[in-house]
């Protein structure tokens, strides 16, 4: 189902809106396609699994949505914003503030805590250092760090306590979209339940939480799922 | 966490990276800042020599070299003849002799313990020391009564040790001062008198010049001695120009007064070639290597920061990921550089404090030497000009406090520069492709 246009049923007003979305890549004499004319349509508040196999498109897709890339041609529109169109300012408030993103490594800074870490966006916006310290500190516990970790570098912390940690860091700014590029990928499986059970959760709150993965479990947990194949989009379905 | 605490704790994240990048800036800087201050004290000593013998012009009697004089002197009518020259600010005029009595005694040692150089060792050898046997008579100076600070030779001044020098009142009279060594050996005091050439010549007082042949002196009024030893004229006219460019044009004036054959006219340029020569060099070295080694400590710090900004490029596309601008990320990195920069200049500071005159030594030890302006000319030591004692050019360093806040704007400067490379590094960044699964 290539260049389909995936409107989920759902009755939220959509958040990311693609149309014609293509990235593509000069590779010595040829050019790869990794995201080849892809026209979409993401519910709010919704937990959307991005399903495919290595090199399907679900990342280039998901770094389009977070402004970490551009799109060769075609359009993005996220929660009101022109992603294409964006530069320099622009870009980086939208990053701070429309999206917080969940790396497959974690990617916590080796040598601030836990606490300081979550803290980490909330000072690049401008807040507080008691304000942002308490958000950080409600964030921890809500993501099930206890305060006797909050102080512990990355280093640590296991694996699933990093990335809960690394949850609570993109939740800082409190931005509408959570990305998550293959969450669990570095995580046993009952781990990788609970993070997967955890980003649910958020939608509770009206957060859009979008996950790249190619486990079939952590799709099957999503709302809806989009399967990628080629860097073009196979299917949509909406799980029960 | 603040943005200063964050770049500290990045710093001593690798202590060993960091202190090596630390050590070699503050050797950079160091050496940087020495070779600052040797190219500050060899420009004030060349300054120095210059302005001592810079405009000087010494006349003699044609034929007298080194300590032998030619037996005659400079008419006195003609060498007053060289005040009224143009350019011409002063004119010393000095009459020496050898005391020829059998009175006196030397103070001068008969046997002395080890080699007098009239040149120094060439660099990387050493002299034999050898004990040999030498006669030094006692001089007999007359001085113009006028300069109250005579300079003896080796560029030495007399310092009174008890009596009083000489007045333009005093200008014919038969009064002296005697050296200390010389006073001593002959228990001379002030009031004793001696017998010059039939006269008696009172002690007035009694000098120290901190010389073993300055202090074998008699020193008189000029005219005292031309009287007591029959002489008319003087033995050496050490004539100043008003500027060193008109050195040249005074001594040609010089020549049309005293014929070739009557006297030998020696500039100061030559001897300040010659003695400057080392401190010159010294000063073009230093300047070179001030330019190599603030290249290199640029270098450094540009490489050094490079090699980080590399090393922690997935650090930066983090910071970039979560909404950090390029310009704040480039600020970490700059106050990183700029507390290495920093810490780096406070020791390069002490670098500098420790070596700069070590540095300075080994510019200009043998190969410099130091020249006095003798008015005892003639028949005395070295007569004129000419003699070599010491090491004028011996560069003495005073490394003042400023030099810390040079070092520190130095570190400021470089940190500023070398944070170019960040901000062009991190503006290139896009975390998609430092961010990729692994």
């Amino acid at each position: 189902m290539s260049n389909a246009i995936v409107q989920a049923a759902t009755d939220h007003a959509p958040i990311v809106t693609a149309e014609k979305l293509c990235r593509y890549y000069q590779s010595a004499d040829t050019t790869v396609k990794a995201l080849d004319s892809v026209s979409l349509s993401f519910p709010r508040g919704r937990m959307i699994a991005i399903k495919g196999s290595s090199g399907s498109g679900k990342t280039t897709l998901l770094n389009l949505i977070g402004a970490f890339d551009k799109p060769s041609s075609g359009s993005i529109m996220v929660d009101g914003v022109d992603v294409a169109r964006m530069h320099g300012g622009s870009e980086v408030k939208y990053r701070l503030n429309k999206v917080g993103f969940v790396f497959q490594s974690y990617y916590l800074i080796p040598n601030m805590t836990a606490l300081e870490n979550v803290m980490l966006p909330m000072e690049l916006s401008g807040l507080g250092a008691k304000a942002r310290e308490a958000r950080a500190r409600e964030l921890l516990e809500k993501v099930g760090i206890d305060k006797t970790r909050e102080a512990r570098k990355p280093a640590k912390l296991s694996g699933g306590e990093q990335q809960r940690v690394a949850i609570a860091r993109a939740l800082a700014n409190d931005p509408p979209i959570l990305l998550a590029d293959e969450p669990t990928g570095n995580l046993d499986s009952k781990t990788g339940r609970r993070i997967v059970e955890l980003l649910g959760s958020l939608t509770r709150e009206g957060k859009t939480v979008i996950i790249a993965t190619h486990s079939t479990e952590v799709a099957a947990a999503a709302d809806i799922t989009v399967d990628m194949l080629d860097g073009a989009i196979e299917g949509q379905s909406q799980n029960n | 966490m603040g943005l200063l605490k964050r770049s500290f704790l990045n710093l001593i994240r690798s202590p060993g990276r960091t202190g090596a990048f630390v050590a070699i800036l503050a050797v950079s800087l160091g050496l940087a800042l020495t070779m600052y201050e040797v190219h500050g004290a060899t420009a004030g000593q060349l300054g120095n020599i210059g302005a001592q013998i810079g405009t000087d012009i010494t006349v003699r009697p044609a034929g007298s070299f080194g300590t032998a004089s030619s037996g005659s002197t400079l008419l006195q009518t003609d060498v007053n003849k060289l005040k009224t020259l143009e350019h011409v600010i002063s004119v010393e005029s000095s009459t020496t002799t050898n005391y020829a009595g059998t009175v006196l005694t030397a103070a001068v040692p008969t046997s002395l313990p080890g080699a007098i150089n009239a040149q120094p060792a060439p660099v990387g050898t050493t002299v034999p020391t050898r004990a040999f046997t030498f006669r030094m008579g006692i001089q007999v100076s007359g001085l113009d009564p006028a300069d109250a600070t005579p300079t003896l030779m080796g560029g030495g001044t007399i310092s009174m040790v008890s009596g009083t020098y000489f007045t333009p009142d005093q200008s014919d009279a038969d009064v002296m001062v005697v050296g200390q060594s010389l006073a001593k050996a002959n228990n001379l005091q002030v009031g004793s008198k001696v017998d010059i050439e039939g006269t008696q010549v009172e002690v007035i007082g009694v000098y120290s010049s901190g010389q073993m042949f300055g202090d074998n002196m008699l020193i008189m009024p000029i005219s005292t001695v031309q009287r007591l030893y029959n002489l008319d004229g003087v033995t050496t006219a050490v004539v100043s120009a008003d500027d060193v460019s008109n050195v040249d044009a005074v001594a040609t004036e010089i020549r049309t007064v005293f014929d070739a054959n009557t006297a030998d006219v020696v500039t100061a340029t030559d001897e300040y070639n010659r003695i400057g020569s080392s401190v010159t060099n010294a000063a073009s070295s230093s300047q070179t290597g001030m330019i190599v080694s603030f290249i290199v400590a640029a270098a450094v710090v540009l490489l050094a920061v490079l090699l980080v900004v590399r090393q922690r490029v997935r650090e930066i596309g983090i910071f970039k990921a979560i909404g950090a601008s390029n310009w704040r990320i480039g600020l970490q990195f700059g106050i990183e550089t700029l507390l290495i920069s920093l810490v780096a200049a406070v020791v390069g500071t002490g670098i500098t404090f420790i070596f700069a005159q070590k540095v300075a030594d080994m510019f200009t030890s043998n190969n410099s030497t130091q020249t006095g302006r003798f008015p005892g000319g003639g028949a005395g030591f070295g007569g004129g000009m000419q003699v070599i004692s010491g090491n004028i050019g011996g560069i003495h360093v005073v490394v003042s406090p400023v030099v810390f806040l040079i070092a520190l704007g130095a570190g400021v400067g470089l940190a500023l520069v070398a944070s170019i490379v960040p901000v062009w590094y991190i503006a290139r960044v896009r975390p998609a492709e430092v961010l990729r699964n692994e």
